[in-house]
């Protein structure tokens, strides 16, 4: 069952009686455009951690130009919403609903520019030889991905425990990132001419974390799309 | 099938005769997945290749025209194509009653399909569309192997190319007529020569395995003959190297390919053969760790740094120059393509002064 059949309970406005409602359609459609602007953020982090490790400047060029058609989607969503609600006049879950689209767009909307900063400061990254705790930088971004698609999963299927579970997991990025943070301090103490790599490193560890942070907010706004009620995750 | 196909005027009477059993043949024997959904993404209908790429069996053929009946009812497209790629194609395919082709990931985003979404005229007021799914995977592996292979060909020949050319101008140039500098000179020439034809090798070999993934053979196999034909082949390599090759097998089995191992333990022995000094020694072993098979190669050599570590198994990475001089770069890279195609990890650890040693895990024979 998607998410629309369970948002909506009974559609509100069935006319004909007999199919599914406009309503119900343009709603299911909106979860859609939401879905895919989620593969797209989840695909230009990948995309984005690949072109790091890989020195792929291709690749990070492509995520820098794709951030802008992810930045239109999520507007001309937005705007759909809100025509949805001039339109329809939802209330209550599938008010919900809306409101929770929309603010999950918007998150989206900041997590792809997480991403894109990611692979901004990538590039300069590409001609150095030495890129200090790659590896950890590598997976702390493997684990953000996984949370992004995870959450975007969670969605789908209208699964508010998977989606707290997935809120619950942020705390291991925090940890990554605060070691990561620790590492990369004492390494530039340490060593002056690694100052510039580590400073770009750092500052892509930060976007991830952030990333990780957004995550848990969608997952909020799973828990208020289900229960109308805002609950505190993470 | 909705919107049949003798609906349409301009159709010959002919075509219009045999078209149910062209639609059969089409639907039976078709390799792309056709199905017909609804404004809500219900499928009405799929035909053969559909239903084997949904993973369900097929509702039983319809007498007419042998192919798959309608869907049982509350089917959502959506339920079976995760990619939402695909549910906003169809749903502008409806809103602005055009055509649409998109890009569809499937399978955890290892298969690429092209999906065409195409609006069919609407039968007594539902609105219906075709929608085609043609799996692109293997054709855009091809593609990418192919740039792949251009890229790093320009690339990684230009540089020994150059140097070629310089030796030969300084030939002909100043050392012309200076019979010792000459006879040095060619010597470095056929030594270049010689390095440019491994790595030509070596991209080939590359490019050859990353267009052929489709066809990974795994079988239960015992990794004692493997090693031992290995290190038969290699026999000469360790002599001319002044090093000797000690095996320690278990007696293990795994699941894997065996063509693509031997490739894979060829270029890491022979790796390990090369940059270890005349004296060193090498060791083969088979065991087992944490219920994986497990296969190693260690070396005397002079070890490898932590910092450069990570990096071994990147292509054209031949990190201190001065021991490089008989590396493509590519010997790694490609033992760990051809192991992690059958579903096994290599990795490796180091000391300096010590040795390194390289591992293949491979996947336990069930």
């Amino acid at each position: 069952m998607t998410a629309a059949a369970d948002a909506g309970g009974a559609p509100p406005s069935a006319v004909d009686g007999d199919g599914p409602s406009e309503a119900t359609l343009e709603l299911a459609a909106l979860q859609d455009d939401v879905r895919l602007l989620g593969r797209l953020v989840a695909d230009a982090l990948e995309r984005a951690m690949d072109g790091l490790v890989h020195r792929n400047g291709d690749r990070l060029r492509a995520v820098i130009e794709a951030d802008r058609d992810i930045n239109e989607r999520q507007r001309s969503e937005r705007e759909r919403c809100l025509v949805f609600i001039a339109t329809h006049h939802p209330v209550h879950r599938e008010l919900n609903g809306v409101v929770a689209l929309m603010l999950m767009g918007s998150e989206l909307e900041r997590m792809g520019d997480h991403a894109m900063s990611c692979a901004r400061l990538a590039l300069p990254l590409i001609e150095l030889s030495d890129r200090p705790h790659l590896e950890d930088i590598s997976r702390l971004g493997r684990y953000v991905a996984e949370q992004v698609r995870d959450i975007l999963a969670a969605f789908t299927d209208a699964d508010t425990s998977r989606a707290q579970d997935i809120a619950a997991r942020d705390d291991r990025i925090d940890r990554i990132y605060h070691r990561l943070f620790e590492d990369l301090m004492e390494l530039m103490r340490e060593q002056p001419d690694a100052v510039y790599a580590a400073t770009n490193l750092l500052f892509i560890g930060h976007n991830l974390e952030r990333i990780g942070d957004r995550v848990t907010n969608i997952a909020e706004d799973l828990v208020f799309l289900d229960s109308g009620r805002i609950v505190e995750l993470g | 099938m909705t919107g049949g196909a003798g609906a349409d005027p301009g159709l010959p009477e002919a075509v219009r005769a045999v078209a149910p059993a062209v639609l059969d043949l089409l639907g039976r024997h078709g390799s792309d997945a056709v199905l017909v959904v609804d404004e809500s993404h219900t499928v009405l209908w799929g035909n053969t290749r559909a239903w084997e790429a949904m993973d369900r069996p097929p509702p039983p053929p319809d007498p007419v025209l042998g192919q798959p009946r309608p869907a049982p009812a509350g089917l959502s497209l959506r339920r079976w194509v995760r990619d939402p790629a695909l549910a906003v194609a169809v749903g502008r395919a409806f809103q602005e009653g055009v055509t649409v082709d998109e890009e569809v990931h499937m399978a955890a985003g290892q298969r690429t399909y092209r999906g065409i979404v195409v609006p069919l005229p609407a039968a007594g007021g539902d609105r219906q569309a075709l929608v085609v799914l043609r799996d692109d995977t293997a054709a855009r592996r091809l593609t990418r192997a192919h740039q792949d292979l251009l890229a790093n060909l320009s690339h990684d020949l230009r540089t020994p190319l150059a140097g070629l050319r310089l030796l030969a101008e300084t030939l002909v140039g100043e050392a012309r007529g200076d019979r010792e500098a000459t006879v040095a000179f060619a010597e470095r020439i056929a030594v270049e020569a010689e390095r440019l034809h491994e790595l030509v090798s070596g991209i080939l070999d590359l490019a050859h395995l990353e267009a052929d993934v489709d066809r990974v053979r795994v079988e239960p196999l015992r990794l004692g003959p493997v090693v031992e034909r290995v290190v038969e082949r290699l026999g000469p390599v360790a002599r001319d190297g002044g090093v000797t090759v000690q095996l320690e097998l278990a007696e293990v089995s795994a699941l894997a390919d065996p063509a693509r191992l031997e490739v894979a333990l060829s270029n890491i022995l022979d790796n390990a053969i090369k940059f270890t000094a005349p004296g060193g020694e090498v060791v083969v072993t088979t065991t087992v760790a944490r219920g994986r098979p497990v296969l190693a190669v260690r070396d005397t050599g002079r070890g490898i740094s932590a910092a450069e570590l990570p990096r071994i198994f990147e292509r054209f990475y031949t990190g201190d120059r001065s021991r490089a001089s008989r590396s493509s770069g590519l010997g790694l890279p490609i033992a760990r393509h051809a192991v992690e195609v059958q579903g096994g990890r290599v990795g490796a650890s180091s000391e300096l002064g010590v040795g390194t040693t390289v591992e293949i895990r491979l996947r336990p024979v069930p």
